[in-house]
């Protein structure tokens, strides 16, 4: 993946939230109260309204017409993204102030916000948008503030990351449905608290970053560790610490490692393999030398965002590295079977690498490889005395 | 392998750097003011407290008897004798690089330490008693060594520049780079305006586990550069926060100690492998508060690291992953040349490449995992003419 073209926009005012709805529109509110769009096919920016609160904790979509903006205090805005008509709606705790993705998160199918409250431990908000409601949900018996919120892909449910290092997935009435407690061994002495500040989950495979700069990697299914791995830890606690995830796109995820040293903060790209293993593709530099706040992506248009302080920045990006190479397994010659294939891409003379080891059914199966690279492809099939192989290598 | 910690020895001071004594089983950790020696399998310290003449910030051992200690706020030196604790400043020098881990070596008895001067390294020459900062070193040229280590026979020197500068010990350059992140053959970037983003900026720990150079950076790099050819062949970002980048303890069997070199709660001691494409974290152990990294290593089958706040000296049990060695031959009908690729297969999804490497005419008797299901490819033969086979097997 690379990045091929970049648009700034510069603010008068901090950027205080970023959302899009996959559909070509981002919208974005800043310090100075002011909501505005981006057509992401034009380039262009509109106002939707101004005068809203100056100091908002955050913005999701609740519907496809209609975005929330948390006030800073007990109370939201409810926005009609078209005319900027803009109504305030009370009855839940305040949220989380952290400057960053994820406080709030909004479920335009079902009409549904939850968020991380600011200082109420075990508690998220909601507002149901559905009923105009704000309300305030008690997630089990969590001692604990939640510090990130993300729906559920593909579900009317929820994942609430805690600042005890416990994610949970709730339906819309606060239920909790599942519970992974952050693997924290092996620890010296009394198991340290985590804060899970960014969650992912792609498929099957939860990416949680935490504030001390470790990445868990779970299937999500069976709340198996896959993998941990260490990211940037600039800011301790449930504040910004660790990295931010985005979903690219089907197996991708995307996080920015928050580093504040020598103008690097870089757009760190993995594919989620099945084992669970990070094929991490280092991207970009934002170059701005703080930490990226927000960071998103629409995944149609292959665009990127990310924001911060008074900056948002647009980030088109290609896959033309990367090109579908067909496997196929004949046997005998001309009857298609099914087995198992492990592609290695060999750096000859420096050592190789399994990138691909799957199944595929009896039929012709495109599998990704990257362009200018050699690879070696083993294909397996059959059992015991039945157990057979083939082998080719071929240049992407 | 994975980490278990055993003891954590109380230091009683702030460490500032640790390196492996020369004897197996002990370690030197000095402070801005102190230097002990540990007994790493009992915790117990070894010979006298050393006070230190200077402000103590890098250490390496000389030889078996000493030690020696530079500055990063003093043109002195500290040469003290273990285990008594005798102690002899010498002054002439110049500042080291960066007050960190890892600005003093030595390669045949002599010491090189990193200079703040730019392109010059400071140097210790024990049948002298002479500390000295040496001519320009051209190969250094207008940067500023940032950290040294030695690899079999030469000087390593990473520069403020993300260059790496092999030096004799005539301070001759043999080999050098300078590290483009960009190569790697998984990683791209994108350069900003006003940015570069070639370079990884300043190196800041390195270890060498041939043939790889590990490489971490101020930005938060940590790199694997293939030696003999000078080629990037992986690039992460592991950490950036601080400006010292994550520690790297010299390498064993293909394995680096890490951790954030920063002042952060919950730190972790991580075990990294560097053979397989990409680096592998095989293990991890958290800390208990707050606390920054500043040196770590192995020895004598233990790792440990040293940490500031706890100012404790953290000691892990080493337990290596069980090999055993599986003979591996090319037929075709004889024995042939050629490339056996070792595949440890746990299931679809899980295949890793344990081993790649090149064998002769003739069987050869190549580590394997035990306990485990192995897939083996045999390459021999070139273009057209390539020819492979596959064998499955379980140790």
């Amino acid at each position: 993946m690379r990045i091929s073209t970049q648009l700034a926009f510069t603010q008068a005012n901090n950027i205080k939230g970023v959302v899009g709805d996959g559909n070509g529109n981002v919208y974005f509110c800043d310090g100075g109260g002011v909501l505005r769009h981006i057509d992401l096919d034009t380039g262009g920016v509109r106002l939707i309204t101004s005068g809203l609160a100056t100091n908002p904790t955050g913005i999701c979509l609740v519907s496809p017409a209609s975005a929330l903006i948390g006030r800073n205090t007990t109370s939201v805005h409810l926005i009609e993204l078209g005319s900027g008509f803009t109504q305030n709606y009370s009855g839940m705790d305040t949220a989380a102030t952290t400057d960053r993705d994820q406080v709030h998160a909004g479920n335009p199918d079902t009409k549904i916000m939850l968020g991380a409250s600011l200082s109420v431990n075990g508690r998220v908000i909601k507002f149901d948008a559905n009923t105009f409601q704000g309300s305030n949900l008690a997630i089990g018996s969590i001692a604990a503030l939640s510090s990130c919120v993300i729906v559920k892909p593909g579900s009317a449910n929820f994942l609430v990351g805690w600042a005890n290092g416990t994610i949970t997935e709730i339906d819309a009435n606060g239920t909790v449905v599942k519970t992974i407690t952050l693997n924290v061994s092996k620890n010296i002495g009394t198991a340290p608290t985590l804060s899970v500040n960014s969650l992912a989950l792609v498929n099957d495979t939860l990416l949680a970053s935490t504030d001390n700069g470790v990445v868990f990697v779970y299937r999500y299914s069976s709340s198996t560790l896959l993998q941990r791995f260490l990211v940037s830890c600039s800011i301790a606690g449930r504040q910004r610490g660790g990295a931010q995830f985005t979903v690219l796109g089907n197996g991708i995820v995307g996080w920015m490692n928050n580093t504040t040293t020598n103008n690097v903060n870089a757009l760190t790209v993995a594919d989620t393999l099945p084992s669970g293993r990070i094929g991490q593709n280092m991207i970009y530099n934002y170059g701005l030398g703080a930490p990226v706040f927000f960071l998103g992506c629409d995944t149609g248009r292959r665009i990127l965002w990310i924001a911060h302080n008074n900056r948002l920045v647009l980030l088109k990006f290609t896959s033309d590295s990367m090109t579908d190479v067909e496997a196929l397994i004949q046997d005998p010659p001309g009857t298609a079977v099914d087995g198992r294939v492990i592609r290695l891409r060999d750096y000859e003379g420096l050592g190789s690498t399994v990138v691909t080891d799957q199944s595929i059914a009896a039929e012709a199966t495109n599998i990704p490889a990257r362009k200018g690279e050699t690879y070696l492809e083993i294909i397996l099939r059959g059992s015991g005395a039945e157990r057979k192989w083939d082998w080719r290598r071929f240049n992407v | 392998m994975s980490l278990t910690h055993e003891r954590s020895i109380a230091l009683g001071f702030t460490p500032t750097d640790a390196v492996n004594d020369l004897a197996a089983d002990r370690v030197v950790v000095i402070s801005t003011g102190q230097l002990k020696v540990f007994k790493i399998s009992d915790g117990t310290q070894v010979g006298s407290t050393a006070s230190l003449g200077i402000t103590g910030h890098t250490v390496t051992m000389l030889n078996a008897a000493s030690a020696l200690v530079c500055s990063f706020s003093q043109s002195s030196a500290d040469l003290v004798e273990i285990p008594n604790g005798f102690r002899q400043t010498y002054t002439g020098g110049g500042f080291i690089g960066v007050a960190k881990a890892q600005q003093v070596t030595a390669l045949d008895g002599v010491g090189y330490a990193t200079s703040f001067t730019l392109g010059r390294l400071v140097r210790f020459d024990p049948t002298t008693f002479t500390y000295t900062e040496t001519a320009l070193i051209p190969a250094i040229g207008n940067s500023t060594a940032t950290v040294i280590t030695t690899i079999p026979g030469r000087l390593l020197v990473g520069t403020n520049r993300g260059e790496l500068v092999e030096l004799d010990q005539n301070l001759n350059c043999t080999a050098s780079m300078s590290i483009v992140v960009g190569t790697s053959p998984d990683s791209f970037q994108h350069t900003t305006a006003g940015v570069s983003f070639l370079s990884p900026g300043t190196l800041s720990f390195l270890s060498y586990s041939d043939p790889f150079v590990i490489v971490s950076s101020a930005q938060g790099w940590l790199i694997k550069i293939h030696w003999p050819s000078k080629t990037v062949v992986d690039a992460t970002m592991i950490n950036g926060s601080g400006n010292l980048g994550v520690v790297l303890g010299p390498a064993a069997s293909g394995t680096v100690i890490t951790g954030h070199n920063q002042n952060i709660s919950a730190n972790v001691v991580a075990e990294i492998d560097v053979r397989p494409y990409p680096m592998e974290l095989r293990d991890m152990v958290f800390t208990t508060s707050s606390g920054a990294i500043t040196a770590s290593g192995i020895s004598g089958g233990r790792a440990w690291a040293a940490i500031t706040s706890l100012n404790q000296l953290l000691v892990f049990t080493v337990v290596p992953q069980e090999r055993t060695t599986k003979l591996a031959a090319i037929a075709d009908p004889g024995y042939v040349p050629g490339r056996v690729i070792r595949l440890k297969d746990s299931g679809i999804g899980t295949a890793v490449v344990e081993l790649d490497t090149a064998i002769g005419a003739s069987p050869e008797a190549l580590p394997v995992s035990t306990g485990a299901n192995i897939i083996d490819i045999a390459l021999y033969g070139e273009g057209l003419d390539e020819k492979a086979s596959v064998s499955e097997y379980s140790t």
